[in-house]
């Protein structure tokens, strides 16, 4: 088990008008897992997600990656916890504008401590991502698709041993997003890499093996993908949706 | 509606975007204080006494930066009303979304910005009448009431700048209303979004670039130190010139040529942080290559004028010490007496002490002889075309004497210990430059200078520079009798006076006595013989003295405007680089949350952005400095030979380092301040 997240609760507001953004969340992800979870806007996932990266500070309960107890790191060890920890891959790909490709993708790995190969490293993941050929470009020069497959080799070039990925298809045109996702689901079958999506497109999720949904901030449903192709899947995720939607009664 | 709304956003704007409303004011005041010293008195003479001598120099400069804070300010105001679109494009989209028409948000967007305009013009106004009214305190203060340097209001100035604003801030707000009615509503919503394409310029064309402008500094120094050229005017245009295109070309070249040196150092390029500040440093500097050039040029000029008038003011302290007595009054030729003049400051309560005192001369030349030795060697050294006898009055051709009582009477009045001499002894009082020449000289005989014993020589300040004072440079001290055998060359009273005397009172003193003229230049006539003499009317007596330099020099002007432009050079320079790096914290705000997120602590962010303002206000400052340095040393030098013809200083390199030392620590000192402001302004909005 490289996730558990117990009893999760994240309250905003104040004591005489609380909003709760997450209540009493259980799950867990194994090592090389590929976990997609999805809801309605204000179903809690981009909190989940927050909590879990250490970005923000769950109200109620544990997250523990790794057999760490993320939950209870002080500000100054959460900037640490995540270099060494964690990949991210945002909606708006977040690679900074003024490096090139090559330079935001090996970022991570000047910040850590450790010797590196940096440059073979970076040569090995973008052959595998098929960005080879705009190492040298700014982010501006580039497609969507490829600023988010820029991001993805961002988020797994130091070895996170968790790769967050926050509606990483939002903005992209649905080659593009087919093109992220089938790159992210070769990165978890190749690499093994643990990957945690958010995403509310039932296309995307149904790349991943197992899909949690949220309503109101708990998890209200789960299914696994097992044998089932992607299709199947997508059939799957989209009648859970109509069910959270009230099409089932 | 429209007015009511127009009301709510400025007052909603002043808030929001404080920062570029002072930006105006600032402008707006430093534009004042400039035009109010253009026009000033003080200045009006300085171009003048420029123009006498057929130098258009001084014009030339005053049309250059004019343009240049012309230039400057409406660059602020478009920046500023650029950034303000910016800001609300997404506002006027949804305006347009809304059903509002563009001519009505474009006629919204002209209101608003005349609101603002209106509130920074008079705002700039007032502080700027109020910084030249606390300049004129300070300048008068220090010149003991003399000098008063700018208008405290001046009408031409505040109608020149509200000119130069009501014209630029209404074509400025004109052009972007224009521009937003070309815009289409898409763009609008989506306009911020829209960013420059950041990037290294092209590498080779920018190292190129580099070398060039190091050609250009090498140039301007060669320029300033050999001076190839005829006029020396033309020589310090040329090199002005050479240094604002290395400065300007530098700021195209060095991130290129920063980067093909590093580029190839993984050890340098993958270490923590370096990248990221190595880039978004370039970026930066691309962004703004002009404005750098013209910040460092302002440096540059800061501390030359700095400098300069510091120059000029230490040369006008040092005539003031040479010239001890606050009030002398002369009489050439035949006895009269001026004991009028005594009673009357007497009366007055003007004075402190004074002294009657005869000078005596004779038809020989020892001692002067000597002098003009000393000077022609002085000269020959200095590679000074003119000759000793060049400059020497006529009257003063001869060996000069003043009688022992009267010379230990006006030591006694300035403070100095009295000289014991005996009957049978003479000494020597001189300038400092001539005691070793005439001390070698006299005391081995090598010069016979009369019968009696000599017994030394003393070199304290003796009203002895400029000819028409104790003897040109040196005067004879000798027993009271033996100016019997003298012919009388002038009659004199030297008095001090109260410390509560006023240049009025002096002024009243000489039209109180239709004999009584003060000395200036246009009495002194040339010879046949190449020397100049006091084309003294009949029964005239001349008023000279400490007071009277005050009062007529026009280097103390010079000083002092000088000293104030250097100073608003600076302040535009610092100004300039402190809004183009806080107009930044957004953009850096984003920037550091992605490396938290990454992985950065704020401990790591904290120390990348310290480098990073670090090297921002680095870069401006050094080769300023360097070109600086250069260029004043070049001019205090001349400026020091120039004011005074005889070798006054005994050290003349320790002063013109002392004098750049002191203008370097002002401009120094005056920019660490600006950085320090701006680090914790900027540091406060980026990492909160």
């Amino acid at each position: 088990m490289l996730l558990h997240v117990e009893n999760l609760r994240k309250i905003y507001g104040t004591k005489y008008n609380p909003t709760v953004a997450l209540d009493g969340i259980d799950f867990f992800v194994d090592e090389g897992e590929f976990v997609g979870i999805m809801g309605a806007s204000g179903s809690g996932k981009s909190t989940l997600l927050n909590c879990i990266s250490t970005i923000d500070m769950p109200s109620e309960g544990k997250i523990v990656l790794d057999g760490k107890d993320v939950s209870k790191l002080k500000d100054s060890e959460t900037a640490a916890f995540r270099r060494n920890n964690l990949g991210f891959i945002f909606q708006e790909s977040k690679l900074l504008d003024t490096l090139t490709v090559e330079e935001n993708i090996f970022l991570p790995l000047t910040i850590q401590r450790k010797q590196y190969d940096i440059h073979n490293k970076v040569k090995k993941i973008v052959e595998q991502l098929g960005i080879d050929d705009i190492l040298m470009k700014f982010p501006y020069e580039i497609s969507g698709g490829q600023k988010q497959r820029c991001a993805a080799a961002r988020a797994i070039i130091a070895n996170p041993k968790l790769i967050l990925a926050d509606e990483p298809t939002g903005a992209l045109d649905s080659a593009a997003a087919n093109s992220l996702m089938l790159t992210l689901e070769k990165l978890n079958k190749t690499n093994l890499s643990t990957i945690l999506l958010v995403t509310h497109d039932p296309i995307s999720a149904s790349f991943t093996n197992r899909v949690l949904f949220l309503k109101d901030g708990k998890i209200f449903h789960e299914i696994m993908k097992g044998e089932k192709n992607n299709i199947d899947f997508y059939n799957d995720i989209v009648n859970v949706l109509s069910f959270l939607g009230g099409r089932g009664n | 509606m429209l007015i009511k709304l127009s009301l709510r956003n400025s007052r909603h704007q002043l808030k929001e975007y404080g920062i570029y409303i002072i930006t105006m004011i600032i402008s707006v005041c430093l534009l004042y204080c400039f035009n109010s010293f253009v026009f000033s008195e003080m200045f009006q003479k300085v171009v003048a006494l420029f123009s006498i001598s057929g130098s258009s120099g001084m014009k030339i400069i005053v049309v250059f930066y004019s343009t240049i804070m012309v230039f400057i300010i409406g660059w602020l105001i478009s920046y500023m009303l650029n950034f303000m679109l910016r800001k609300r494009s997404a506002e006027f989209g949804t305006y347009l979304l809304l059903g509002m028409e563009k001519r009505q948000i474009v006629e919204l967007y002209i209101l608003e910005n005349s609101i603002l305009g209106v509130i920074s013009l008079f705002g700039g106004l007032i502080l700027g009448i109020g910084i030249t009214n606390i300049f004129n305190f300070f300048a008068k203060k220090i010149s003991e009431g003399i000098v008063i340097v700018l208008n405290g209001f001046s009408y031409n100035a505040f109608f020149l700048t509200l000119l130069y604003f009501v014209v630029l801030f209404g074509v400025l707000t004109i052009s972007v209303g224009i521009k937003i009615r070309k815009l289409k509503l898409i763009t609008l919503i989506n306009y911020e979004r829209f960013n420059e394409a950041p990037g290294m310029k092209d590498l080779k064309k920018g190292v190129v670039l580099f070398v060039l402008s190091l050609l250009g500094g090498i140039s301007s120094i060669f320029v300033l130190y050999k001076q190839p050229l005829e006029e020396s005017n033309n020589n310090l245009i040329l090199g002005c010139s050479f240094v604002i295109i290395c400065l300007f070309l530098l700021y195209y070249g060095i991130c290129p040529f920063i980067f093909l040196c590093v580029k190839r150092s993984k050890s340098w390029k993958y270490k923590s942080g370096n990248i990221f500040l190595f880039r978004n440093f370039a970026n930066r500097i691309n962004k703004i290559t002009i404005q750098l050039g013209l910040a460092s040029s302002a440096l540059v000029f800061s501390l030359l004028f700095l400098s300069t008038g510091i120059s000029y003011g230490n040369n006008v302290m040092e005539l003031l010490q040479l010239n001890p007595f606050d009030v002398v009054i002369l009489h050439k030729g035949e006895k009269t007496s001026l004991r009028p003049y005594y009673e009357y400051l007497e009366k007055e309560k003007l004075i402190d002490d004074s002294c009657l005192y005869n000078l005596y001369t004779t038809n020989r030349t020892a001692i002067m002889s000597i002098r003009n030795e000393e000077l022609d060697e002085y000269f020959k050294r200095e590679g000074i075309n003119i000759e000793a006898k060049e400059y020497l009055y006529d009257e003063n051709k001869w060996d000069m004497y003043i009688k022992y009582s009267d010379y230990n009477s006006l030591r006694d009045m300035l403070g100095y210990k009295p000289v014991k001499m005996s009957d049978d002894e003479f000494m020597i009082h001189c300038m400092p430059y001539l005691s070793k020449g005439i001390q070698e000289q006299v005391s081995q005989k090598k010069v016979d200078v009369s019968s009696l014993k000599f017994i030394g020589i003393r070199d304290e300040e003796f009203q002895q520079y400029d000819g028409y004072g104790n003897g040109q440079e040196v005067l004879i001290v000798v027993p009271d009798e033996y100016v019997d055998k003298l012919q009388l060359a002038y009659s004199m009273l030297a008095a001090d006076l109260t410390a509560s005397v006023k240049i009025s009172d002096l002024e009243k003193f000489v039209l109180k006595f239709d004999s009584l003229e003060v000395m200036e230049t246009n009495i002194i006539e040339g010879t046949e013989d190449s020397m100049t003499k006091l084309s003294a009317k009949k029964g005239v007596d001349y008023l000279n003295g400490r007071y009277v330099l005050l009062a007529t020099k026009v280097q103390i002007v010079l000083a002092a405007s000088l000293c104030f432009l250097g100073t608003i050079m600076s302040m535009i320079a610092c100004f300039v680089l402190a809004i183009h790096f806080l107009s930044d914290n957004l953009i850096a705000r984003q920037r550091y949350a992605v490396l938290n997120i990454l992985g950065y602590d704020k401990k790591m962010l904290l120390k990348l952005f310290e480098k990073y303002i670090f090297a921002y206000y680095l870069l401006p400052i050094v080769p300023a400095l360097i070109l600086g340095v250069g260029m004043a040393y070049v001019t205090v030098a001349q400026v020091t030979k120039d004011f005074f013809i005889i070798p006054v200083f005994t050290e003349t390199l320790g002063i013109t380092l002392n004098i750049l030392g002191v203008s370097v620590l002002l401009i120094i000192m005056s920019f660490i301040m600006y950085a320090v402001i701006t680090y914790l302004l900027s540091r406060k909005e980026v990492f909160t």
